[in-house]
């Protein structure tokens, strides 16, 4: 016969660990036998009946510019989203969560393997190339007619050999200049007037961060150099000419008293709102933060141009990419979520609500003459479209920026001549390729 | 706070996903069921009898076979990796037992290492549900005229708790060098080390608030008004704090000296916030009393400016032997007992005649104050058995009672 009580000859103290176990495991399952359950409900529903659950959306940003005041900004545009995307499916509930956008590989790296990546991630359109080129998201295919009302470079640049995207463009963030009106009355519009107004005593600010810096290239005609270095192309004496002329101006503004240069552009924005600098480039998403410090003092303008043509400022693109451990109607969530993003009705909104970034869609017309900051940053988009070779430097390494920052800045502090920094230069952009 | 909230509850959104959903039942099976299978496999396999060789090499077989058929498989891997981390504190403790006392590992086992490692635990799986650096941005509310996140209030909350709970060895190690370099007594060592804990503290919470963010001016104007109702509320455990430092400072009650407590010798074993622990060796009670008694009350030490002790026993002898023979077979007696100091000399002394017998004291000084009972006995067995050689009598008093035969008769 076996004894009933079998059990209770276990000493006190190794009886609390299984105890202390279905305790949590207990934890565990409540939520889980909710979530069969609510699976077991949903197949009862007629078809037409809205999607419903949660959807998980990855917001990529710059490492150093992550604090709670970009946080608070994200969430609050989330937020708006959610809010127009629950007139069609109400029972949706957007989840976000914030990465450097550095961190994101590793991140999906980690997360594919345990089946929680998100459905969503809002990143760079170089990113996603990455991403996609990884294997670390889905591509994923759009009806022609939806891809057709979207800016066409946009579409190409996303767009793979089999037809597929690597993720669906959403918004632009061009680069332009923002200044406080107390100090500056009119953005220069020349990089000589950048120098005189300087001079004059106008505070201003640089970043030698490559995406950042690239502006200047166009104007000083080095723009050329530096796509045939990235393109693998070998050096020539018009190449080195035209970089030395680079390095020339910009050890010539360095040694202006009010010029003053940063590591990344959150210093700039930093320095701009409490005083301290009074122009400086800046990406559009931060007028939104700019403006609630500087108020009407804040004026936007486009950059400075120079002798060998327009500014060259790398706009942003950004795209909405697929994760790749979505449940089906996850994955229909997210489609319908992207494809009501770039709807007309959802861009639009986004351009009138001040979110400070221009529309894909091409039958949303920004206005211009209703907004100087929105023609300010159509024209920086235009000058972007001027320079194309410049997406080589958006599309470069981590390393490769974080090499050119630290070549730039040795430079600057006359570590380094003109021409061991043009050899160093001619090398990093040159070993790009390869890598 | 809410958002805090319903990002948590986001996180049972994952249970939508198929993938998600079995690899949390199959960690739930393995750490509900192993002990089913346990007792059936034991009596082939008596390793596959432990939890410790069960659960870890099933959750492996489970990563492998999901990794296999090319499903996820981090949730189970981050089961084992937890669960194998959780076995290895054992480890740890095995290895720390070498270096540090039992007492004081087990207080760090409890307080330090095993809640740190939970913590980890929570932090990683928290980062693989979320992203924690994300979530220590979340504000929680605004106090003393600052927004508070998430974050802040966390790292200021477990600096705390470390320096509260860990400071304890490196302040003893910084007390111990002190020592060594400058040669202070064991007791100043301790209170050292005790004061270097305080101060550790004490700048910890000053660096948690300004790290939080608080408003100076909102903390301050809070304090003046706190300190009005500590004066009414909370008054003798803010009392029995401050005279505690006062004490350390003061160096009358420092864990090692030897007080008199209610007649018994007590040595101070720890100087609390609140209440000094003291050991009374007649009886090994410890004895928690609170640090506004010493302050307030007189306090018979013995180890104030050395450890010495004057000790005395006393004994009689009968009148016919010669008060000088006895003093000095007394003195004598003393002199060979190992535990005696021999300077100060001992000293017999003729203290009063007596009923039926001269009353003598041998007083003697001693290093041990906490020796005293055990050394006074001793001593006294020596004298009695220096009487017994050279026939020295100790008397007991003798009564002739006589008895009255009635009243006289008138």
């Amino acid at each position: 016969m076996i004894p009933l009580c079998r059990r209770s000859a276990t000493p006190p103290a190794q009886g609390r660990r299984p105890s202390a176990i279905k305790v949590l495991a207990a934890g565990l399952a409540i939520p889980l036998v909710a979530a069969l359950g609510g699976c077991h409900s949903k197949r009862l529903q007629p078809m037409l009946r809205p999607l419903e659950g949660t959807l998980y959306i990855a917001v990529g940003v710059s490492q150093e510019a992550l604090d709670t005041e970009l946080q608070k900004e994200v969430r609050q545009r989330t937020a708006l989203l959610q809010a127009s995307f629950r007139t069609l499916q109400p029972k949706v509930r957007l989840q976000v969560q914030v990465f450097p956008e550095e961190n994101i590989r590793n991140e999906l790296l980690i997360r594919n393997r345990t089946g929680l990546s998100p459905d969503l991630l809002l990143v760079n359109e170089s990113t996603a190339r990455d991403l996609a080129r990884e294997k670390l998201i889905n591509t994923v295919s759009f009806p022609a007619a939806v891809l057709a009302q979207l800016d066409a470079g946009s579409v190409l640049r996303v767009r793979r050999s089999d037809g597929t995207v690597t993720g669906l463009p959403l918004e632009l963030q061009p680069q332009v200049a923002c200044f406080d009106r107390r100090r500056v009355r009119r953005s220069p519009a020349t990089l000589e007037e950048l120098l005189a107004f300087s001079a004059k005593g106008m505070e201003v600010g640089i970043s030698l961060d490559a995406i950042s810096l690239a502006w200047t290239l166009g104007p000083l005609g080095a723009i050329e150099a530096v796509g045939s270095l990235l393109a693998g192309e070998p050096a020539t004496p018009e190449t080195r000419q035209s970089l030395l002329g680079w390095l020339q101006w910009l050890r010539a503004a360095d040694q202006q008293q009010h010029v003053t240069v940063y590591p990344t552009e959150t210093e700039l924005l930093k320095e701009l709102m409490v005083g301290a600098l009074d122009w400086i480039p800046c990406r559009s998403i931060h007028i939104t933060r700019l403006r609630s410090r500087l108020g009407r003092n804040l004026g936007v303008a486009p950059l400075p141009s120079g002798t060998f043509g327009t500014a060259s400022p790398i706009t942003r693109e950004r795209v909405l990419a697929f994760g790749v451990n979505s449940s089906p109607v996850q994955r229909q969530l997210a489609l319908a979520l992207a494809r009501f993003a770039i709807s007309p009705l959802h861009q639009r909104d986004m351009v009138l609500r001040n979110q400070y970034v221009l529309p894909v869609n091409r039958q949303v017309a920004p206005p211009v003459h209703s907004s100087s900051v929105v023609a300010a940053m159509v024209e920086g988009q235009e000058q972007s479209l001027q320079h194309t070779t410049i997406r080589l430097v958006e599309g470069s390494s981590k390393s490769l920026r974080e090499a050119w920052q630290a070549l730039l800045t040795r430079f600057l502090f006359d570590d380094l001549s003109h021409q061991d920094t043009l050899k160093g230069l001619i090398e990093l952009l040159g070993a790009e390729r390869s890598r | 706070m809410n958002l805090l909230l319903m990002e948590i509850a986001g996180w049972f959104g994952y249970l939508q996903r198929l993938e998600v959903r079995v690899q949390v039942i199959l960690l739930l099976l393995v750490f509900l069921g192993q002990g089913a299978l346990r007792q059936r496999l034991a009596p082939r396999f008596p390793l596959a009898g432990r939890p410790s060789v069960m659960i870890p090499s099933l959750l492996g077989l489970l990563s492998l076979a999901l990794g296999l058929a090319h499903q996820p498989w981090g949730l189970v891997l981050l089961g084992l990796l937890l669960y194998l981390g959780w076995l290895g504190l054992g480890g740890v403790r095995q290895v720390l037992g070498r270096f540090i006392q039992h007492q004081q590992l087990q207080l760090l086992e409890t307080r330090l290492i095993r809640p740190a490692y939970l913590l980890v635990s929570v932090l990683l799986v928290i980062r693989v549900f979320d992203n924690p650096q994300d979530l220590a941005l979340i504000p929680i509310g605004e106090w003393f005229g600052s927004e508070v996140t998430l974050g802040s209030l966390f790292l200021a909350m477990l600096t705390l708790y470390v320096l509260a709970m860990g400071t304890g060895p490196p302040s003893q190690g910084v007390a111990w060098l002190v020592q060594r370099s400058v040669g202070i007594s064991n007791g100043s060592r301790r209170a050292l080390a005790l004061m270097i804990r305080y101060t550790a503290v004490a700048f910890g919470i000053v660096w948690a608030l300004d790290h939080v963010g608080f408003n100076r001016t909102a903390i301050l104007a809070v304090a003046g008004g706190l300190s009005v109702g500590l004066g009414f509320g909370i008054k003798e455990v803010f009392s029995n704090f401050v005279s505690g430092l006062w004490l350390l400072f003061e160096g009358s009650v420092r864990p090692g000296e030897v007080l008199f407590i209610e007649g018994d010798p007590c040595e101070v074993r720890s100087l609390g916030l609140r209440a000094a622990v003291l050991w009374r060796d007649r009886d090994n009670a410890e004895l928690v009393i609170p640090n506004q008694t010493f302050f307030t009350n007189t306090t018979v030490t013995y180890t104030g400016s050395d450890t010495m002790r004057r000790s005395q026993v006393l004994v009689s002898a009968a009148y016919h032997h010669d008060p000088v023979e006895v003093i000095a077979l007394l003195e004598a007696t003393a002199r060979s007992q190992s535990r005696i100091l021999p300077t100060p000399a001992p000293k017999g002394l003729l203290l009063h005649y007596g009923d039926s017998s001269i009353d003598y004291a041998l007083r003697f000084w001693i290093a041990n104050p906490m020796d005293n009972v055990s050394i006074c006995s001793e001593v006294q067995a020596g004298i009695w058995r220096a009487f017994r050689d050279r026939d020295i009598e100790i008397p007991f008093p003798q009564q002739v009672q006589y008895q009255v035969e009635g009243p006289p008769k008138s």
